[in-house]
């Protein structure tokens, strides 16, 4: 479960400060797939980088499965991410000179785990993602819809129970998208929890929660009865 | 320990072209540093050795020096001349004070330092009679006896009666004298002897005799240094020579060495800048701060470690054509060691180089994760 509770996030600009979130609180069961929606601007991504640990908290407490998160020193934020988080970039963030399979590999090297058990353990993602012929092409010549896959697929390689996904589908057509949406939707039937930022409000739609944020407030908050 | 070979071998696969480039350029500066620095530091002794072999005298001539400019070398390079000892003078005394003054008739006369070394006979009596009035004591009157000036006699702290060895002899000191500004001496034709160099006196040109040329060049350079007027020494002209290559190889030393610090620069910019984004990714997904630095300092540390080594031994090679071309230039047989010690300080240098602009280019990274995703 992840327990955000009155989290306030501040910037400081040239003009002064300005709050980005303030004041908020929410929280998320294992196995929901919550959309977060909202304007540009209205703090969304700095609620899910708040999530990922990707950034600090100026007010509140984040907890995950029991653990603040933000207490934990760098060593132990890396730790916790590599284990328990899986991040899904608008832009992919794909290192463009890796293989699709060095890319997906990255978080298992990471988390100390080396040799065959990676090798079936990536291609079981890539399966996932149908990318299994494309495992020895690099990122930087994949297309959008392709790089995005394997993004997912790196991003549940180390079996996270969170995905977080920042506008997942901001970079990519229709279909692509559907192809996207459709991959979250079965990353949650396997019990996994997703979060996921849009402003898309269509989008929004195949998740079970949609939380609407605006100027770094929750306005809304209201189970999806008709999720697709 | 494995996560950090996986990810620098990687690494090392992206940046494989780049490395390269900047790891020959920094090769063949280095070589060429570590082959001019080895002449160079032996350009002296090779110098010294040649001329110790070619001549056994050696001198430096200083104008219009007296006594006084000479008190501070006393102090550093008499220390031997202990008044009250039997160590012998020659031993542990660096040089002896000859002092030439030329006469009117263009008679050169040597005067010795502190004491007088002469040959008495009835000639020499009956000159000196001329100024017993200036003389407390007697004059002497065998070779075991001297008479010393009175700033030598004062300086010294010695009484009539006393013993003193110089220049490896022993005397007993018999008189003091007082010396006067106008006394001549053109009548002393063809003596040796005064005490003329323990007086304050200037005098037109005093030499300085050493053992070897190691001795003189390091004479001339303190006299330089002080201020005295340095006339001339022994083979001054390869003296010239070799200092003006030296400051020739230092000026390319110089030179090498901002080469070889820009490269390094471009080294450790070059991977934040385009390893920057690479780095936030590998944060996100788990690597720590340690990952990280172990991974990059490893990398170019390995990468200096074998620039180093092959720039030694390409630097060996450099050693030997300059060598061959110091020969040429400076018409003497010139060995010149390789500077044993250059590999260790250019890797101690490199790391030190290599963390520093780290920081600096560190400090340019963004606060946060989150920062860098949006930056980029």
């Amino acid at each position: 479960m992840i327990s955000i509770d009155k989290v306030s996030k501040k910037y400081k600009t040239g003009d002064g400060e300005f709050y980005a979130l303030n004041d908020v609180t929410l929280n998320i069961d294992n196995g929901e797939f919550v959309a977060i929606v909202g304007k540009s601007g209205s703090g969304k991504s700095t609620l899910l980088n708040l999530i990922g640990t990707l950034d600090s908290v100026t007010d509140g407490n984040i907890t995950v499965d029991g653990q603040d998160v933000t207490k934990l020193d760098d060593k132990a934020l890396a730790l916790f991410r590599n284990r328990n988080l899986g991040f899904v970039f608008q832009s992919f963030y794909l290192e463009p000179e890796y293989t699709v399979y060095e890319n997906v590999e990255l978080p298992l090297i990471l988390a100390g785990r080396f040799g065959k058990a990676n090798a079936e353990r990536v291609n079981e993602v890539l399966r996932l993602v149908e990318l299994t012929d494309k495992a020895k092409n690099k990122a930087k010549n994949l297309s959008g819809g392709e790089s995005q896959r394997v993004a997912i697929a790196r991003a549940i390689v180390n079996n996270p129970d969170i995905i977080l996904a920042d506008e997942p589908c901001g970079n990519l057509d229709t279909a692509n998208s559907e192809n996207i949406m459709h991959i979250f939707k079965t990353l949650h039937a396997q019990g996994k929890t997703v979060v996921m930022v849009t402003h898309d409000s269509e989008e929004a739609q195949v998740a079970s929660r949609i939380v609407t944020i605006s100027d770094g407030h929750i306005v809304s908050d209201e189970r999806n009865p008709s999720s697709k | 320990m494995k996560k950090v070979w996986y990810l620098t071998k990687s690494e090392f696969k992206r940046l494989k072209k780049s490395f390269i480039i900047i790891a020959v350029i920094l090769t063949i500066f280095l070589a060429a540093l570590f082959g001019i620095v080895s002449v160079e530091t032996d350009m002296m002794r090779n110098l010294c050795n040649h001329l110790d072999n070619v001549s056994d005298d050696f001198y430096v001539s200083v104008e219009n020096a007296t006594f006084a400019d000479f008190a501070v070398a006393r102090d550093s390079f008499l220390t031997a001349f202990d008044y009250h000892s039997d160590i012998v003078g020659a031993d542990g005394t660096e040089f002896k004070y000859k002092q030439t003054i030329v006469d009117d008739y263009g008679i050169e006369h040597n005067y010795y330092s502190y004491g007088q070394t002469c040959y008495v006979n009835d000639a020499m009596k009956n000159s000196l009679s001329a100024y017993d009035e200036r003389l407390t004591g007697r004059w002497m009157e065998n070779d075991y006896e001297i008479c010393l000036s009175r700033y030598v006699y004062d300086k010294l702290n010695a009484h009539l009666g006393d013993a003193v060895t110089i220049d490896g002899r022993s005397f007993t000191v018999v008189g003091v004298f007082d010396w006067e500004d106008n006394d001549d001496l053109s009548n002393m034709l063809g003596y040796t002897y005064f005490a003329t160099i323990g007086d304050n006196v200037a005098h037109e040109r005093v030499i300085v005799e050493v053992e070897n040329s190691s001795r003189m060049f390091e004479l001339v350079r303190y006299f330089q240094r002080h201020g005295l007027e340095v006339f001339d020494f022994n083979s001054q002209w390869m003296y010239d020579n070799i200092t003006e290559v030296q400051a020739a190889l230092t000026a390319v030393v110089a030179v090498l060495c901002i080469v070889i610090t820009v490269t390094l620069y471009s080294l450790i910019s070059m991977i934040f800048r385009q390893r920057k984004t690479h780095i936030c990714r590998l944060k996100i997904l788990g690597a720590t701060n340690g990952d990280v630095v172990a991974v990059y300092c490893g990398i170019i540390v390995a990468l200096l470690l074998c620039v180093v080594i092959v720039a030694t031994a390409l630097g060996i090679a450099f050693n030997v054509y300059f060598m061959d071309l110091c020969e040429q230039l400076l018409e003497f047989t010139f060995t010149a060691r390789f500077n044993v010690y250059a590999p260790f300080v250019a890797f101690g240098a490199f790391c030190g180089v290599t963390y520093l602009l780290w920081l600096i280019v560190n400090r340019k990274t963004k606060a946060s994760l989150a920062e860098e995703i949006r930056y980029e």
